[in-house]
Formats: C-alpha cells, sequence, structure tokens
C-alpha cells in the first residue's frame, strides 16, 4: 500500500472513530430517562445523519487515489467532515443531558403551544441543550444549516429538520420553573432568524448612524460602515426579541429579566433609581447589547401599551418598583447618560431609538393577531393567587364568572404563568402564614416554598395541557 | 358505616362517619376554595366517568422513586440524606411506561393533586382490577382532612411477574368520608407533605429524637452497633 494511501486509512478510520464518539451520547439516546419528542427527532436525525457518515467513510478509499492531488482532494472532504461533526459535537451530548427531568419540560411545552398560534410557526419545535453559561442560548437555524447541509450533501443523508430549533439553557436550570421563561426571547431569536427580520432593519439602521454621526460615518469604507451598522442591528435584534418575548407571554419574561441580571440592584432605598447625578455603569449600553435598564424600559413601555401595566402595577415587589421606575424614564435619558460617560456609544443608541419604530413594525406583523390572555388574566390572577396561597395547584378554578355565576375554568398557560410569577414574588409570606413553624426570615424556608411554587405551577402547566388534550 | 347523606351546611356534630357520594363530591368540588367545605381534584378528566357511585377514580403520575441500594447501603434514619440517595427519580411522560419486576416496589403518585374539605378524610384503595395482578399501591391509605398535594403510592408488585405501569391509567379509587367534627381550618398547615406534586422520600424522623421523648436515654448505631446517647 503506498504511503498516502496508508496515510489516508488511518486518517479516514480516526474520522470514523471521531463520529462514533460524538454521536455515542444519542445513538441510542439513555433508555434509563426520558425525553420530549423534539429531543427525540433531533436524536434520531443524528443518529441518521451518523450512521450516513459512517457509511460513506467505509467506502471511502474506494475513491481515495494514489497520486497526491487526489490525496488532497479525499483529505479536504475529511477535513469538512470531522469540522462538520466537530460543530455538532457541542450539541449533541448537551442536548442528551436535558432530559425530561433536566428541563423545564411543561413550560417548554407551552411556549411551543404558544408559538404554534403565530402564522408561519404552527410546526416549530424545539430541542433544548445545556450549556455551562450563565445564559441562555439561541442555535441561528441557518447557522445549523450551514454545518448540517454540506455534510449531509456529502453523506447522502436528509436535510436537518425543518422548523427544528436549538436552545441552549443555563444547565443549572433545568428543573426550575421561572427563569425559563426567558427562552421566549430564544424562541424571539429563532423567529428573527428564520423571519430574516434583519434584512428589514439594515438600511433603516445605516441611515440612522449617518445621521447620528454625519461624516464620521458617510466617509468610511463599506467595511467599516457595514461593522458600525451590525453593531445597531446586535442592539435592535435583542430589542426585537425581548419585544417578541412580551408578546408572546407576557410581564413574566420582564420579572425573569430583572430576576436574571439581578436588576431590582438598580433600585435605591427609596425605590427611586439610583442614578442620581453620576452616571451608574448599568444604564450604560455594552458593546453588543442596549444596557439592561434600557431593555427593560422598553419593556415596560410595551407592558403599558399593551394594557398589562395597569394590571400589575399595584404589585407589591421590588420587580414592579423597578418597572415604575423605568416607564417614567425618558429614552433620551440614555443619550444623555452615554454622553456624559464619553465613550463612543451614544451614536448606536441614539440610532437604536430611531430604528425601534421599525422593530416594533417587525415585532407587531409577527405576533399579529395573537391574543394576549390579558382579558383571562384580569379575570383569573386573583383565583390563581389565592389557589397558590392556599397550597392548591392552580389548574381547576372555581370562580364566580363576569355575571356572578360559579363555574369552574381551567386556565390558560399563559395566565397561570404570569399569574403565578406574581404571586411568587408578592405573595410568598401570606403562603408561608398558612404553613406551620415557618420562618420568614430565614432564606432556607422560603426558597423551599418558592420552590413549591414553582412546582404547582409545572403541575399547572402540565395540567392544563392534559386538558386542552381531552377537550379537542 | 352509615351512608347517609353526608352534612351539608350546619354542625357535624355528632353524627357518624359517612361516604360521600357521587352527587355530594360534585358538589363539594363545585365549591369556591375559600369555603372550607370545598374539595380540589384536579386534573379531573371527564372523558372516561371517573365516579363511581361512593368513590372517584385516581389515575397514575408520571413520576417514581425507585429505591436504589448504592450509595447508601440501607435506609438509616440517622443519616439525613439517607432516604433522598436512597431513591432514584424517574420521570415517564404520559405515553411511555415503567416496568416494575417482580417483588420489587417503587413510590409513585397520583396524576390528580388534591385537597380535602375540613370535614373529609380520605383513603385510597387499589382498583380491584389493579389488585387482581397483584399490585398494590398504598400501605398507608388514610389522607386526613385539610391535606393538599398529590398522594404518594407506594406500589408493590407482589406478584411473580414483572409489570408494566402506564402512567395516566387508572389505579386507585379515593373514598371520602365524612367526620363528625371538622378539623380547624384556620390552624397552619402541619405536617412534612404539603403540596407535593411527585413522589417525595420519606421525611424520617431521627431515633434519639423520638426515643428521648419516651424517655429512652440511649440507642444504637446501625453504622457500628454501638451505644449512643440520645442527649447528645
Amino acid at each position: 500500500m503506498s504511503p498516502l494511501r496508508d496515510q489516508l486509512q488511518r486518517e479516514v478510520a480516526s474520522l470514523y472513530a471521531f463520529v462514533q464518539n460524538v454521536s455515542r451520547a444519542c445513538t441510542p439516546p439513555p433508555q434509563s430517562v426520558s425525553y420530549s419528542e423534539s429531543s427525540s427527532k433531533f436524536f434520531e436525525y443524528i443518529s441518521h445523519l451518523a450512521d450516513c457518515t459512517k457509511q460513506h467513510i467505509l467506502g471511502f478509499d474506494s475513491h481515495a487515489d494514489d497520486d497526491a492531488e487526489g490525496f488532497i482532494e479525499a483529505r479536504t472532504e475529511l477535513l469538512t467532515l470531522r469540522n462538520a461533526w466537530r460543530e455538532l459535537h457541542q450539541f449533541i451530548k448537551p442536548s442528551a443531558d436535558a432530559d425530561t427531568l433536566n428541563q423545564p419540560t411543561a413550560m417548554v411545552a407551552a411556549l411551543v403551544d404558544r408559538l404554534h398560534e403565530l402564522p408561519g410557526f404552527e410546526s416549530t419545535d424545539f430541542t433544548i441543550f445545556h450549556t455551562d453559561s450563565f445564559y441562555y442560548a439561541q442555535v441561528n437555524p441557518s447557522a445549523m444549516e450551514v454545518v448540517v447541509t454540506p455534510l449531509a450533501r456529502i453523506v447522502d443523508a436528509h436535510p436537518f429538520p425543518t422548523n427544528l430549533g436549538l436552545i441552549g439553557i443555563p444547565n443549572s436550570q433545568g428543573n426550575a420553573m421561572f427563569l425559563n421563561c426567558l427562552l421566549a426571547h430564544e424562541i424571539g431569536e429563532y423567529a428573527y432568524a428564520k423571519r430574516g427580520t434583519e434584512a428589514h432593519l439594515e438600511m433603516a439602521a445605516a441611515a440612522a448612524l449617518e445621521e447620528h454621526m454625519g461624516a464620521t460615518f458617510s466617509t468610511k469604507g463599506v467595511t467599516v460602515q457595514s461593522r458600525l451598522t451590525k453593531t445597531v442591528l446586535k442592539f435592535a435584534k435583542e430589542i426585537f426579541c425581548d419585544l417578541f418575548a412580551v408578546r408572546l407571554i407576557g410581564h413574566c419574561y420582564s420579572f425573569a429579566y430583572i430576576e436574571l441580571f439581578d436588576l431590582p440592584n438598580l433600585l435605591g432605598k427609596d425605590g427611586a433609581l439610583a442614578v442620581g447625578d453620576s452616571v451608574e455603569p448599568q444604564i450604560l449600553s455594552y458593546p453588543d447589547y442596549p444596557s439592561h435598564p434600557f431593555r427593560v424600559k422598553v419593556q415596560s413601555d410595551l407592558l403599558k401599551a399593551e394594557g398589562w401595566w395597569d394590571l400589575i402595577k399595584d404589585m407589591d415587589s421590588r420587580h414592579g418598583t423597578l418597572l415604575r421606575v423605568l416607564l417614567d424614564l425618558d429614552l433620551q435619558d440614555f443619550v444623555k447618560a452615554e454622553e456624559a460617560a464619553g465613550g463612543n456609544r451614544a451614536p448606536f443608541v441614539k440610532a437604536l431609538i430611531d430604528v425601534m419604530p421599525r422593530v416594533k413594525e417587525q415585532v407587531g406583523n409577527i405576533t399579529n393577531g395573537i391574543d394576549s390572555r390579558l382579558y383571562e388574566y384580569g379575570l383569573l390572577w386573583k383565583p390563581i393567587a389565592e389557589y397558590l396561597r392556599n397550597g392548591i395547584v392552580p389548574s381547576t378554578l372555581n370562580i364566580l364568572d363576569p355575571a356572578s355565576t360559579p363555574t369552574e375554568v381551567h386556565p390558560t398557560p399563559i395566565t397561570a404563568l404570569n399569574a403565578a410569577y406574581r404571586f411568587y414574588l408578592e405573595g410568598v409570606e401570606a403562603l408561608m402564614s398558612r404553613i406551620k413553624d415557618q420562618n420568614v426570615s430565614s432564606a432556607q424556608d422560603r426558597a423551599a416554598w418558592m420552590k413549591r411554587i414553582e412546582s404547582w405551577t409545572t403541575k399547572a402547566l402540565e395540567d392544563v395541557a392534559l386538558f386542552r388534550g381531552t377537550e379537542s | 358505616m352509615s351512608v347517609t347523606t353526608p352534612l351539608d351546611g350546619g354542625s357535624n356534630h355528632g353524627l357518624v362517619h359517612s361516604v360521600l357520594s357521587r352527587n355530594t363530591i360534585d358538589e363539594r368540588r363545585r365549591r369556591p376554595i375559600t369555603d372550607p367545605k370545598s374539595l380540589v381534584i384536579t386534573p379531573l378528566l371527564l372523558r372516561t366517568d371517573p365516579y363511581d357511585y361512593d368513590s372517584i377514580d385516581l389515575r397514575l403520575g408520571s413520576y417514581f422513586l425507585i429505591p436504589q441500594s448504592p450509595p447508601a447501603p440501607f435506609l438509616d434514619p440517622t443519616e439525613a440524606n439517607s432516604s433522598r440517595l436512597s431513591h432514584l427519580k424517574v420521570h415517564k411522560p404520559l405515553g411511555t411506561y415503567l416496568v416494575i419486576p417482580a417483588h420489587q416496589t417503587v413510590l409513585g403518585a397520583t396524576l390528580e393533586f388534591i385537597k380535602l374539605p375540613h370535614d373529609v378524610s380520605g383513603q385510597i384503595l387499589t382498583k380491584s382490577s389493579v389488585a387482581r395482578t397483584f399490585l398494590l399501591i398504598e400501605t398507608a391509605p388514610w389522607v386526613h382532612p385539610l391535606y393538599r398535594g398529590c398522594l404518594t403510592l407506594e406500589i408493590a408488585n407482589v406478584s411473580n411477574t414483572p409489570q408494566v405501569l402506564y402512567p395516566g391509567f387508572h389505579i386507585g379509587q379515593l373514598i371520602l368520608v365524612a367526620n363528625d367534627k371538622p378539623a380547624d381550618e384556620t390552624e397552619p398547615l402541619s405536617g412534612a407533605y404539603v403540596g407535593p406534586i411527585e413522589p417525595e422520600s420519606p421525611a424520617l424522623k431521627h431515633p434519639k429524637d423520638v426515643l428521648r421523648e419516651i424517655g429512652i436515654t440511649r440507642y444504637r448505631n446501625p453504622h457500628f452497633s454501638d451505644w449512643l446517647s440520645t442527649r447528645e
């Protein structure tokens, strides 16, 4: 055997072993745990892709030539295969780790059901995987296509399932509830990419930068202009996803956002924004994102416009206070803060503010016609809180309807989620007062009952999904 | 046992226990939660009638605790984490199944979350069709007034054959019994198991605490069989 062929065969075998190892986590998936349908779909595809790749590799040396040109050609193909599997590697085992006990199964199902209400997303589903990061992540569907399509073409496999997204959740939040409302943002990223929203914003972003940067922008080359515009587009994407999430699931998204980033620390003892004369770093934007207060302010504006604010403005929680304070802030205050800080990001914030009407328009187009569940929330948030205060899963509620007739109702997941999150923030003391030997000053006791509220909400989402199934 | 109509309004004092009938169960279920006589059973899936004349069928939930030997060599009430370590939590979504080997046990829970009225106790029994496969679901079947939570089921396959359990199947029947004196609903809820939605490991009491209460001054350590004081 020639040295080239010999070398190639070693590399072929190495790649075969590599594919075996990478795909092992899901071929077959562990039988000791259960997976959601979307995870199973993802594993089936990976398994299929692995089989095709291995089959292709087994026949590889038959078309590997002994000459140097043929070797390079074959070597290039091997590299393409290996690179694709290297990319897939980061999702496979983390997806296998996200079994139904280690992902917010009921929450994901509720969010996906909600997404199905939007035209064009009726068959979309998401595979959840764990990340080591503190933050949630969405794998851009086109990026996945870039990885998988060439691989599938080479090894003669099916294309990646259409309408299957991948979302990463922090591995610590696998069985949490309320914080996972942030998944709605990642679903927004998926929608943003699928609908090609960026293309609708690009020109407006460039025009806004030109207006605010003047010659500093217009005299730059295309590459620099594109890079600057990209920054505004990144800002705009975050705002799009936040607004999409609020439209999709209501105020609970903002509560989760405030909680994840510990934003109540923006408030002073008096409940006012702790900005004062000096510019607090929190109000300034980051290189790729608007500041958290900016983002929550935009969310609170939408909550007000949608009518949520009237129903939550009196809530007894610093989350509510923060929303109120940011509602009173003007977007121009963020520009002033950037200018006072002397950095170079003021034009980006100004441009973002200019682009925001278009961002809202895009959110409106995608979520057009969706029922916010506001009316239902107005009717049911108090009964749901009453059930939770009594330690009862709020999936079947006996209430008086608007005509004062006793009636049994099952809340929709969105209403259950919002009302329960609200109770989680302001009602835990009331719940603990119903339980013997519980100390509201004890973080351990409090955390235990907060966990219970999460578990009752999870159960409520599971129950209402069953009710919907039996009613259909 | 009397089968007189269970009490509705007024005092229960001086009356014998009576089993709640279908109509009364239904009527109690419709009461607002603020009414201490209210009964909650959720989700009550009505596509198949869950009621019998004097009981209501409950379904098997999706979560299980399967006993495991390692890492704990035995269930040890002197070790705080012993009961948690002695079980493996498993989720079997609706549509999937769990196999219980012959002569094995597993903790499960009802799919339904219940809250009993202040004047009603409950008893959960294995459904006869299930019992005839030599599967038992309860060894602590009594449920106190005002209890709330999914009912933990101590499921034992006492047959010689492995058995398949499908979550969502009717597995037990809940019988509700009116008490002659209602519990005080204004009292704080007590007990180690308020509001579970899945089976939970037992809250074992430490032998030194239990034995000290009855004047016993020492107990044997299960690890080394040495004697320890209950006063330390």
